[in-house]
């Protein structure tokens, strides 16, 4: 589990933002006192920084250069100002990525996820339900000794139904997950995948795992 | 000027002369009783009179001449002080150059005032811009993190709002001198793609169909003006979509001497009447008073930020058919150096 800390000091951005990640799994930490915020960001042992161009005291712009003296721990930084100079600052000064306020939530996840797979590009990322893995790296579904390929689109549903079973997922809202990945399909392209899902859950001998809850979305078990 | 206007200046002084001439003649005559005396007198006194007069008059009419001259060719007319500096050889042209320059000053000490309030103003709307980004920030979390509480509609009116926050960015930009914009290279799909993501709500929500077709080649812009542009007019799509079908196809097509980018959406149209000033500050036209309430300030952005990067815009609509905005990426000599 990657470990995340935010340096922000807004404060409800803050712990409305920590309520988010950790919803999504992550471990979160955050700075509340910016006397010293240098030393508290090198001690902690986080895989990520999140951090504000404008924390109290210093620009986010020197402070990631000190850091990077001394520390590789990807930093994404979050400039509120349009200011096309921030952004360029902000990766000449060592920062692996930046977004824009108010970020857009799912698009702050899908940009961590990036940037820790490019801090760990040899880590694989899966998930398994039941004994099935998802290999996302290699994009491949194995369960004991079978291995099924997922096309792109397949692997993102399957990982989310994965994630998140046990609750009602309406199509909405795997609709916003995609987008959100710039995967634009439609609705049609959505229930063709399903299928094909259904059909390659079934060969592993998981019939009707995916359940159609009428005019809710579905349910994975 | 002409030799009667400077006459009629010199009035005084051509009557006293003469009357003072005439009565010498007169003077003389009484008391030398000579007919060639008062001629020679009348020669001596009248023949350098008039010379001067002419004289002046030409030097008089050569001044103001090169002056207007100058004035006329200028195109700060305000600096016609410093052109001027070396005509007056006299008095009075100094004194004139001097006052002309004391004015000139105030002119430009009062502009400047104004200068300095409209900057002031705009650095407080940028920070006003940047503070109030916080806030929306946060309520975009909380909307997230309590979603099966709060209604998907209030997450779309944040989107508003950060979009109107925006265009009063942008439109404090466009009106800058200062260039705050960096020009690379960039793939079109690198910019359009993530700008959906984000306006992804009202797609699914509308069931939207989207085409993205040659997105893929490079154009040289700023990709912050150019997603802002972006936004514009895909959410114009978006309003004005239709019920049945809606489709949106965002494409490029590369010509020898550039790139076009199109949006292309199947929704209501624009009237004949109206397309021609679409690109016009407040222009709202028959769309955005039937359907909607406009601002027309949206395409009036996009024209003006186009202009400034160099980008040409246009737009093609049939009513009740579709819309299409192309913006044209020229490929010059100077675009293609790495």
């Amino acid at each position: 589990m990657s470990k995340i800390l935010i340096v922000e000091d807004d404060k409800t951005l803050r712990e409305e933002c920590k309520i988010f990640l950790v919803k999504y799994g992550y471990e979160v930490d955050m700075i509340t006192s910016f006397e010293n915020t240098k030393d508290a960001i090198l001690m902690s042992d986080a895989n990520l920084v999140l951090m504000d161009i404008n924390i109290p005291g210093k620009s986010g712009e020197h402070l990631c250069r000190e850091i990077r003296e001394v520390s590789d721990v990807p930093i994404i930084m979050l400039t509120s100002s349009t200011n096309e100079m921030d952004e360029l600052m902000s990766i000449s000064f060592g920062a692996d990525d930046y977004i824009t306020k108010p970020y857009n939530p799912q698009i702050l996840l899908v940009r961590i996820e990036a940037v820790l797979k490019r801090a760990n590009p040899k880590e694989e990322t899966t998930v398994s339900y039941l004994g099935m893995v998802i290999n996302t790296s290699k994009s491949v579904l194995e369960y004991k000794e079978k291995v099924i390929n997922l096309s792109r689109n397949e692997m993102k549903i399957l990982y989310y139904f994965f994630k998140h079973h046990g609750r009602i997922i309406s199509r909405d809202e795997i609709m916003d997950y995609l987008w959100g990945h710039e995967e634009f399909v439609d609705d049609n392209t959505l229930s063709v995948n399903v299928n094909r899902i259904r059909k390659k859950m079934e060969s592993l001998g998981f019939d009707e795992l995916i359940e159609t809850k009428r005019g809710q979305g579905y349910l994975v078990e | 000027m002409k030799f009667k206007e400077y006459a009629e200046d010199k009035l005084l002084t051509l009557v006293v002369g003469a009357v003072s001439i005439l009565l010498t003649l007169i003077l003389v005559y009484l008391y030398t009783n000579r007919i060639e005396i008062l001629l020679l007198v009348a020669g001596v006194l009248i023949v350098p009179a008039v010379m001067l007069f002419i004289y002046n008059y030409h030097c008089k009419k050569q001044y103001i001449e090169e002056y207007l001259d100058y004035l006329e060719k200028l195109d700060k007319k305000y600096l016609i002080h410093e052109l001027t500096r070396h005509l007056p050889d006299n008095n009075e042209g100094r004194i004139l150059n001097g006052m002309l320059y004391e004015i000139n000053k105030s002119m430009i000490d009062n502009v400047n005032d104004y200068k300095i309030k409209s900057q002031d103003f705009a650095e407080f709307v940028e920070l006003w811009v940047h503070e109030v980004k916080v806030p929306l920030a946060s309520a975009k979390m909380i909307a997230e993190n309590n979603r099966d509480v709060i209604d998907s509609n209030l997450v779309k009116e944040l989107d508003r709002v950060d979009n109107y926050v925006e265009q009063a960015l942008y439109y404090i930009r466009s009106n800058s001198f200062e260039k705050d914009y960096i020009v690379k290279k960039y793939v079109l799909s690198e910019i359009v793609k993530p700008t959906i993501a984000e306006m992804r709500s009202s797609f699914i929500e509308q069931s939207i169909k989207l085409e993205l077709n040659d997105l893929d080649v490079e154009v040289i812009t700023d990709i912050k003006w150019m997603r802002f542009i972006l936004i514009q007019l895909i959410s114009n799509s978006l309003k004005y979509s239709r019920n049945e079908n809606p489709l949106i196809r965002i494409s490029a097509e590369t010509s020898l001497d550039g790139v076009t980018l199109k949006i292309y959406d199947n929704g209501m149209g624009i009237a004949a009447t109206d397309i021609h000033r679409v690109f016009e500050k407040g222009f709202t036209g028959e769309n955005g008073r039937i359907m909607y309430k406009a601002t027309g300030i949206g395409l009036y952005l996009c024209k003006k930020l186009c202009d400034k990067l160099y980008h040409k815009i246009s737009i093609e609509s049939k009513k009740g058919e579709y819309t299409c905005v192309s913006i044209f990426f020229p490929k010059g000599r100077m675009t293609e150096m790495d």
